[in-house]
């Protein structure tokens, strides 16, 4: 057998004088495979990249266990030769693409910086090795791209850049951490199939691939590594991990995906109680028993060590659980969804809705204009949860903001309470229109004021909408969203992703809301968190007969939830109607691509090779379907006259120049074996 | 429950005011010296009248044939025969009584400028910004002569031109500190709430901003000190016998080759509180890591 790229044996890793937050992982990687490292935020799955590259930053080290890459000590080596691994034989891929890339150097001669070419290795002159590597990931027209500037290319362009870069250097371990979290879904999957290409034509480089997205993992990996707390607590093949998990934590996991297919829509998402406990508040003894849905008294609470036992269906299949062999399935969450109040009555009625900016650039050139919404229509019954899908730029938030009265439309009218929203400001907006319409924003972060104490928050808002804001309010509102009493006292900084949106949600229902505009309220949480904030944003919702408005890119998640659909591509609706309609057929070409980038966590999925395309330029003649430059399915009217409004059924619309008869094909996305 | 209870415990730093009373603050050893020093002189300040051993204006002609430091005039005394010790204590009380008046004036109107043209954009930005411009375009020392020619020396003169050589500097770095807060979640929560703008500026986004003007504070009434003891020197300072350190390097200049201490030991009395406020910058700086 071949010697691992990659030995990880007892790795153990602190920052600063606190606890390990690495306790022992176990990791090996062989030439040619990929790697799969899957869990919670805060598992320190970024820390074992970090770790490998022993760049740990000031505070980190290592305090036990052994790193090898290609048989070199990671943890003896010196600065010399360390900086000789990074770069060459090893290179890593980072979350932030925009970021990874210097803004003031053209793409061509930051390439050429790779240390690899720099000291020659790549010959004189290594434009052909570039070129050569930036058709490798993809791109049509690498000439071009040598001369462009970061900021010229779109976050899926810079992140294979980034890719391309890793690869120069020929690594014999490529290390990918989240390479595609923020990006859209179809480029999301546009990566995720180049990585797989490489992996299969490099000719041994071994790949670690880090996620929290299951599908993803699916798409990529080899093996599948599941990381809790600082372990990797199963190990196995990417089949027998998600096909087959034996850790109740990785079924638990896969168990809280919305598109999970034992979960009928409708019913509730699954989720995982509690959090990722911190590394010293860690004692000896299984650190996912607190949290575990199987977790037995008297076994499991016991401050035993454990270790990785085989799986029941063998085959190098490891967990690290005390009841092995005999762990349940997830339980479904007793309680049903309840029923909504729907009177046929709107909340909100949009029509002919259009905003679009116009940028300027500092020294010269033509002013450009961003069209985000272009004659939107659609209206929101009471009660009723409708979601606005769409890549980024699609213009689902600026439809969000006009309505909340942080924009003002250019024209149409967003009729609510009898008046028109469309261009009033919320400064000018009446104190009912104020509460009958609040917002939960995206990022859980920012979402809060730091200075501010939770309790402080809710009292501020529970005036706004005109209650006496007590301290008696405040505890009831604090108790609706399921936080701890003592969260009052306590400031954001102290609180988790997920309690933080539950406190915004908590602000959003402190007044009567009629309408609740959710712009993409979970995509910045774990999975396991998501669906416990979901079917609380639903649970309130139905205590308060409100609306809401969800704004999403997660087409699992909104199929789950919604009744009624928009798709958005660069502000113009290209498919409306029920959520049955809109997932079913027939379907708008952009819907179609939408659906086949979502990719199950099963590694036998076969995902459809969507169309890769460079030139995502919106189209000049004002009227022409805006999807064209994209479409897989464009026919030669396309180009001349705009689609017209199929109306394949009552409340479904299409906006396309083909019959809604051409429209029931799918993307094949066949299953294998 | 152990996680819980002590995420509880865990205090979060963010306020401004948390951070003043923090014991954190003292924790660095550079903002505790300096904190000293300026309690120091607070305290001499405050209880100058019972200290001093002399009136400050009180002239001694016998010790001014030789102002050298003796047993009834511990630091000497001036030129005049007037306590140098006496003038020293009096002087910190109008250094602390015209340094934080006229550093405080400054930063309100920057504070306010900066805020206001961040948070309205457009026309009042412009206006605001290119004021700004202007003011620190225009040579400083011509400045001062205009005032005093124009208007003589006076505590409120004080407290214009320093306001008019700082305001400009504190109104962008307020910007610049707002410009980054304002488009945040939660300011735009606050607009979506139909919160007064008074309200967003004051309660949502000034505690937020703070860290980097309170360091900029402290160093710039270090800088104040300075400032304003060259006002003294030009003679925009407070009108004689005032004792006032900058007036009194002045008057000890002349002597300089012959008894340095007149000059030396008020000059020496400036930079303890320049390097004081410098410390505690440092401490804020640290601090707010």
């Amino acid at each position: 057998m071949t010697r691992p790229v990659l030995e990880i044996e007892g790795l153990r890793v602190a920052y600063g004088d606190g606890a390990d937050v690495l306790r022992g992982v176990d990791l090996t990687i062989a030439p040619g495979e990929t790697y799969g490292l899957v869990g919670e935020s805060g598992c320190g799955k970024s820390t074992v990249a970090y770790a490998v590259q022993r760049y740990l930053g000031g505070g980190g080290r290592i305090t036990g266990g052994r790193i090898a890459v290609d048989g070199t000590d990671i943890g003896s080596a010196s600065e010399a030769e360390l900086r000789r691994l990074r770069g060459r034989r090893m290179a890593m891929v980072h979350q932030n693409p925009a970021t990874a890339l210097n803004p003031a150097m053209r793409i061509g001669r930051q390439l050429a910086e790779t240390p690899r070419l720099r000291s020659g290795e790549g010959g004189a002159d290594p434009t052909g090795a570039i070129l050569e590597v930036l058709r490798r990931v993809r791109f049509q027209h690498p000439e071009q791209i040598l001369r462009r500037w970061p900021h010229q290319l779109s976050g899926g362009q810079l992140q294979r850049v980034v890719i391309a870069m890793a690869l120069l250097a020929r690594p014999s371990l490529l290390l990918l951490d989240e390479p595609t979290t923020g990006l859209d879904a179809t480029v999301e999957g546009e990566v995720a199939s180049l990585v797989r290409e490489i992996a299969e034509q490099s000719g041994g480089m071994a790949i670690l691939y880090i996620s929290h997205n299951l599908g993803l993992i699916a798409r990529v990996a080899d093996r599948i590594g599941v990381m809790y707390a600082g372990q990797i607590v199963e190990e196995g093949t990417a089949r027998q991990v998600l096909k087959t998990p034996a850790h109740p934590y990785a079924r638990a996991l896969l168990a809280s995906l919305p598109g999970n297919p034992s979960i009928p829509p409708g019913e509730r998402l699954r989720t995982i109680p509690g959090l990722v406990p911190r590394p010293e508040d860690l004692a000896p003894g299984c650190a996912f028993a607190p949290r575990c849905y199987a977790m037995r008294r008297g076994l499991c609470d016991r401050p035993i060590p454990l270790a990785m036992t085989p799986a029941p269906d063998g085959g190098g299949h490891v967990a690290q659980c005390l009841r092995l062999g005999d762990v349940p399935q997830p339980p479904v969450e007793a309680a049903p969804v309840m029923p909504r109040a729907r009177d046929g009555g709107r909340v909100v009625d949009v029509t002919d809705l259009s905003r679009s900016f116009t940028t300027r650039p500092v020294f010269g050139g033509r002013a450009s204009q961003v069209v985000a919404a272009n004659k939107v229509s659609f209206a929101i019954g009471k009660g009723d949860i409708l979601s606005l899908v769409g890549e980024s730029g699609s213009g689902k938030s600026t439809i969000a903001r006009i309505l909340t009265g942080l924009d003002v439309a250019d024209s149409g009218t967003a009729m609510a309470l009898g008046t028109d929203i469309a261009r009033r400001p919320a400064e000018t907006r009446t104190r009912e229109l104020i509460t009958a319409i609040r917002i939960v924003f995206q990022n859980p972060d920012n979402t809060l004021n730091p200075a501010h104490r939770i309790g402080r928050i809710l009292r501020r808002a529970l005036r706004r909408g005109g209650r006496a804001g007590s301290a008696e309010e405040v505890a009831a509102l604090i108790g609706a969203v399921r936080l701890p009493p003592d969260a009052a006292d306590r400031r954001p900084g102290a609180l988790s992703g997920g309690q933080k949106q539950r406190v915004a949600i908590a602000r959003a229902f402190a007044g009567r809301a009629d309408l609740i505009i959710a712009d993409e309220p979970v995509s910045a949480l774990d999975v396991s968190v998501q669906a416990a904030v979901v079917e609380l944003l639903r649970d309130i919702q139905v205590q308060h007969g409100s609306a809401i408005l969800f704004v999403s890119h997660d087409l699992e998640l909104v199929r789950h939830i919604s009744d009624q659909v928009v798709v958005l591509y660069r502000g113009t609706v290209v498919e409306q109607g029920s959520t049955a309609q809109v997932f079913g057929l027939p379907r708008h070409p952009y819907t179609e691509m939408l659906l086949a980038a979502v990719h199950p966590p099963d590694p036998d999925h076969v995902a459809p090779d969507l169309p890769v395309c460079d030139e995502t330029a919106a189209t000049d003649m004002p009227g022409l379907c805006p999807f064209l430059p994209r479409c897989h399915r464009r026919l030669p009217a396309c180009a001349t006259t705009p689609p017209p409004r199929r109306v394949p059924a009552e409340g479904h619309a299409i906006l396309c120049h083909h019959a809604p008869a051409d429209l029931m094909q799918m993307l094949p996305t066949v299953t294998k074996g | 429950m152990t996680a819980g209870a002590n995420r509880t415990a865990k205090p979060a730093r963010t306020g401004l005011l948390a951070r003043l009373r923090g014991s954190r603050l003292l924790r660095s050893r550079s903002a505790t010296v300096g904190l000293a020093i300026l309690i120091f002189w607070l305290v001499v300040a405050i209880g100058a009248p019972w200290i001093a051993p002399y009136d400050p204006t009180a002239i001694d002609f016998a010790a001014s044939a030789d102002p050298s430091p003796s047993a009834a005039h511990w630091l000497g005394t001036d030129v005049l025969g007037r306590d140098l010790l006496s003038r020293i204590i009096f002087g910190a009380r109008t250094t602390f009584l015209v340094i934080p008046l006229s550093v405080f004036s400054a930063f309100l109107v920057g504070a306010v400028a900066g805020m206001a043209g961040a948070w309205y954009g457009g026309w009042t930005d412009t206006i605001l910004a290119r004021a700004g411009d202007v003011m620190l375009a225009f040579p400083a020392l011509v400045l001062y002569i205009i005032l005093i020619t124009t208007f003589g020396p006076s505590l409120w003169n004080i407290v214009i031109a320093v306001t008019l050589t700082y305001a400009p500097g504190v109104a962008r770095l307020m910007r610049g500190q707002v410009l980054a807060v304002k488009g945040l979640e939660y300011v735009l929560a606050a607009r979506a709430a139909g919160e007064s703008p008074i309200y967003i500026m004051a309660a949502e986004i000034l505690p937020n901003v703070g860290t980097p003007l309170i360091v900029d504070l402290c160093l710039r009434t270090g800088y104040a000190v300075i400032l304003v003891g060259t006002l003294g020197f030009l003679g925009l300072g407070l009108p004689p016998p005032t004792p006032d350190w900058g007036g009194m390097v002045v008057e000890g200049v002349n002597l300089m080759t012959i008894y340095p201490h007149i000059a030396l030991l008020p000059a020496a009395a400036v930079t303890s509180v320049v390097v004081a406020c410098n410390l505690l910058a440092d401490g804020f700086r640290e601090t707010a890591r």
